[in-house]
């Protein structure tokens, strides 16, 4: 199966006066086409590092990266990049934003209103278009978000704790709205989280991250057909495993 | 620490200020004398008689002791006056009538009186010779003028009214007039002496017009006094008028020393004040047709608004003072 | 509104009074100033100026030095605002300068510009700094977060300052050029007061305090406060336009 994404043995350094600050040490993983993974791990372990070098946002101090066989570039690659924190810009309606991918990626103008019109559709927006982001809900904002990653048509969609700052109901509305873009469109999905059960809801596979300098410390396949019940005893044993693993990092901080 | 030094400034500032303001309202000062206060204006030669007595030590020689105020026109000194930071001014007749006008009506108001004769003319319009060759070629030009409501602007209005001239005048400092006519930036200007001289010495401007050739012999710079001071300090002002008419004897007896003076005072070279010795004359009289006539003119120029044509003989009456004046 | 027209009327009663019961004779009475007012617009003033060619002549020096200080402070205050070491270099430089009032540069100017560029000069010295100022803090109050979403989009640092840096940075910039507008409007009266040139609100104040006629440089006054006003209004309601998106809108 083609690899989406390749890491092999990278590190991330930070030099923070004299004194060096190692965030990534020895980190090797793939993700195969069209999968889903999540990466859960202690916070400050280095998880949006990881996101910002995959996402050629930051080159590693060492080590090799590949997306798609090639070191990536975001000037050369499609990532559909969805941030923990509000990424719309506020000047912007939902349908100025939704279009800002594709005008940076250099699409028609022309057809600019009709591909993000359809986006607003996939993420449920429509009715929307011309309300400014601090007119919506904070889950419309990342529904725009969402929309905006994916009007692009990405080769590959990136997401740091896109749902950490929603709330309970709304994020596992979010969680199933996701899957089924996801089952929609076909496309790799790399969801880094700190929540467990989100993870085990959403991902064919999850790894576990040390704390830091971080690396693998697991990997878990999730064999659940989805959707997923989060109360059935798979569910919660497969749970319980990742978090066994990831309360061991916790301690040791 | 911190707290003592901030108590410690704020006794020190309350301290200071309790002193200075004791000082100010005379508290600790010694007893006031008579202090009399002269206004006078920026290089101006028609206040050489000002100078003399300054230089000469006339006020010392009358017991009188003073203090001197500069002001940029006439115009500008007068609003000093007419509130009462001035008791007496040597300024243009122009200038003296209007403050005196727009406060006739007023009990609050220092309404000038004139004391003394000044200068008589003594202004002259200069302009660059290659734009301006004769009178007709002030139409549509621009001049400049030391200021709305000087004796200049009431001089050069009036000419451009009775020759059916447009001139765009441009108001300014007087000493920024000759270095705006230097640089192309007016094209002539009409200022007291010595500026118009200035310009025509370093600048090449030719003079195209004396005030003796716009008004022969007309009054200029007179001193005044004000009315309230003059009823509260007559013997001052007998001493003030005795000194002005020393000074004024002395630059009629002897003009090389005279001039020599002027001299020290502008740091202009001797050429230039020779030049402008010869627009001007020092008189002990003044010439009170050309005071009425300014006033009038003023009337129709739109200067001075509350003063009707047919009230401008009591209103000189009450302007000069001719115990202290002749006509 | 019905408090804020019967406080207007009380003003011009106290107006009244006060000149009524003033003993100075240059404290003109409301209805001598709107005498004056009509008659300078529609005469003309000593010179034969009417207040509305005064009016537009010092309008449009200030517009003429508003244009040129946005066009400066803008783009240099973004450059500085992105290149932290430029602003650093600098700052020793425009932090004492920002200080000098454009009134102490009114000797300078008058040595050594001519006519126009003299005002649009002194107007610069009042706008180019608030704009300036603003920019650079617009510029850094810019979200590290919307950069790095551009970025992930394949933007370059051109696309970023056009479509992120910039906009983000516009309402400190607007509010840079109310407030340099406001100080341009208030130096354009100083610097027409000592220029040479016979028109500008300035300059009629100064015509009408030398003759002493109190009534008319109340209405230069006047006029300058009213245009002052209506430039602020119209700068807040192009703002209140342009910055629908924000939460809140100053009023």
């Amino acid at each position: 199966m083609k690899k989406a994404i390749l890491l092999e043995s990278v590190s991330k350094k930070y030099e923070v006066g004299s004194s060096s600050l190692e965030v990534i040490k020895d980190l090797t993983f793939d993700v195969n086409e069209n999968e889903f993974v999540c990466i859960v791990g202690p916070s400050g372990c280095g998880k949006t590092t990881l996101l910002r070098i995959v996402s050629g946002l930051e080159p590693p101090s060492s080590g090799r990266v590949l997306v798609f066989d090639t070191p990536p570039d975001p000037r050369r690659q499609k990532f559909g990049v969805i941030f923990q924190e509000d990424s719309l810009l506020p000047w912007r309606t939902v349908l100025g934003n939704v279009k800002f991918g594709l005008e940076l990626q250099g699409y028609k103008e022309t057809e600019h209103e009709k591909i993000a019109r359809t986006y607003i559709e996939l993420v449920g927006l429509q009715g929307f278009e011309n309300y400014y982001p601090h007119q919506i809900s904070g889950g419309m904002k990342k529904r725009v978000a969402i929309a905006r990653a994916l009007a692009i048509n990405p080769d590959l969609i990136l997401m740091d704790e896109p749902f950490a700052d929603l709330d309970a109901q709304t994020r596992s509305l979010m969680q199933r709205e996701l899957l089924n873009v996801w089952s929609k469109l076909n496309k790799t999905v790399l969801f880094i989280t700190h929540n467990v059960e989100e993870a085990v809801f959403l991902a064919q596979r999850v790894f576990v991250l040390t704390k830091r300098p971080s690396k693998v410390k697991q990997i878990i396949n999730i064999d659940l057909p989805y959707p997923r019940a989060r109360l059935s005893p798979p569910f919660i044993s497969y749970r319980e495993r990742i978090l066994t693993a990831f309360h061991e990092e916790l301690e040791g901080i | 620490m911190k707290k003592s030094i901030i108590v410690l400034s704020i006794i020190l500032i309350v301290a200071f200020g309790t002193v200075a303001g004791l000082y100010g309202t005379g508290f600790l000062s010694p007893a006031p004398k008579v202090k009399v206060r002269i206004g006078y204006l920026t290089g101006d030669l028609h206040h050489l008689a000002l100078h003399v007595a300054v230089a000469r030590n006339y006020f010392a020689q009358y017991g009188l002791e003073y203090e001197l105020y500069e002001y940029i026109n006439g115009p500008t000194l007068m609003q000093h006056f007419v509130v009462g930071e001035l008791d007496f001014a040597y300024v243009g007749t122009p200038p003296a009538l209007t403050a005196r006008a727009s406060g006739i009506s007023s009990n609050a108001t220092h309404l000038p009186v004139v004391i003394g004769s000044g200068n008589l003319e003594g202004s002259a319009l200069v302009v660059n010779p290659a734009i301006i060759k004769n009178v007709g070629d002030l139409e549509n030009k621009k001049i400049g003028t030391p200021g709305t409501g000087t004796i200049q602007d009431v001089l050069i209005s009036t000419y451009a009214k009775n020759n059916n001239l447009t001139i765009t005048k441009y108001p300014g400092r007087i000493s920024d007039l000759p270095l705006q006519y230097g640089r192309g930036e007016i094209d002539g200007f009409i200022g007291w002496e010595p500026y118009p001289s200035i310009a025509a010495y370093q600048y090449n401007a030719s003079i195209l017009l004396t005030s003796h050739e716009i008004m022969p012999n007309h009054q200029c710079c007179v001193l005044v006094v004000s009315d309230k001071f003059l009823a509260a300090h007559p013997e001052i002002v007998d001493k003030m008028v005795a000194i002005h008419k020393a000074s004024i004897d002395f630059i009629n007896t002897n003009p090389a020393e005279a001039k020599q003076l002027a001299m020290n005072i502008t740091k202009l070279p001797m050429p230039v004040i020779e030049l402008a010795f010869s627009h001007m004359s020092f008189s002990k009289s003044v010439n009170v047709e050309s005071i009425r006539a300014f006033l009038v003119d003023m009337i129709r120029l739109g200067i001075i608004k509350n003063i009707d044509v047919n009230q401008v003989d009591n209103f000189i009456n009450g302007f000069i003072n001719t115990k202290y004046v002749a006509g | 509104m019905l408090y804020a027209l019967s406080s207007v009327i009380i003003f011009f009663i106290f107006w009244e009074l006060i000149a009524l019961y003033s003993p100075s004779p240059y404290l003109p009475d409301p209805y001598s100033v709107l005498r004056a007012f009509i008659t300078i617009l529609t005469v003309g003033d000593v010179d034969g100026y009417t207040l509305t060619w005064h009016a537009v002549v010092s309008l449009e020096r200030v517009l003429l030095g508003f244009a040129v200080g946005t066009a400066t402070g803008i783009p240099i205050g973004m450059l500085l605002g992105i290149k932290p070491t430029l602003k650093g270099a600098v700052t020793p430089i425009i932090e004492p300068l920002r200080f000098i009032p454009p009134i102490a540069w009114i000797p300078l100017s008058i040595v050594l510009l001519i006519g126009l560029w003299r005002y649009i000069f002194l107007i610069w010295i009042g706008v180019f700094f608030p704009v300036l100022l603003d920019t650079i803090a617009g510029v850094k109050r810019t979200s590290i977060t919307l950069i790095q979403m551009a970025r992930t989009f394949g933007a370059d640092n051109k696309k970023i300052i056009t479509k992120i840096v910039f906009p983000s940075s516009l309402p400190e910039i607007m509010n840079g050029l109310r407030v340099g507008l406001g100080v341009g409007w208030m130096c354009i009266v100083a610097a027409e007061m000592i220029g040479g040139e016979p028109v500008g609100l300035g300059r009629l104040i100064l015509k009408y305090a030398n003759l002493l006629q109190i009534d008319v440089v109340i209405v230069g006054m006047i006029t300058i406060g009213l245009i002052g006003l209506a430039l602020n209004y119209l700068i807040l309601l192009l703002e209140k336009r342009m910055f629908r998106w924000r939460v809140e809108i100053r009023a």
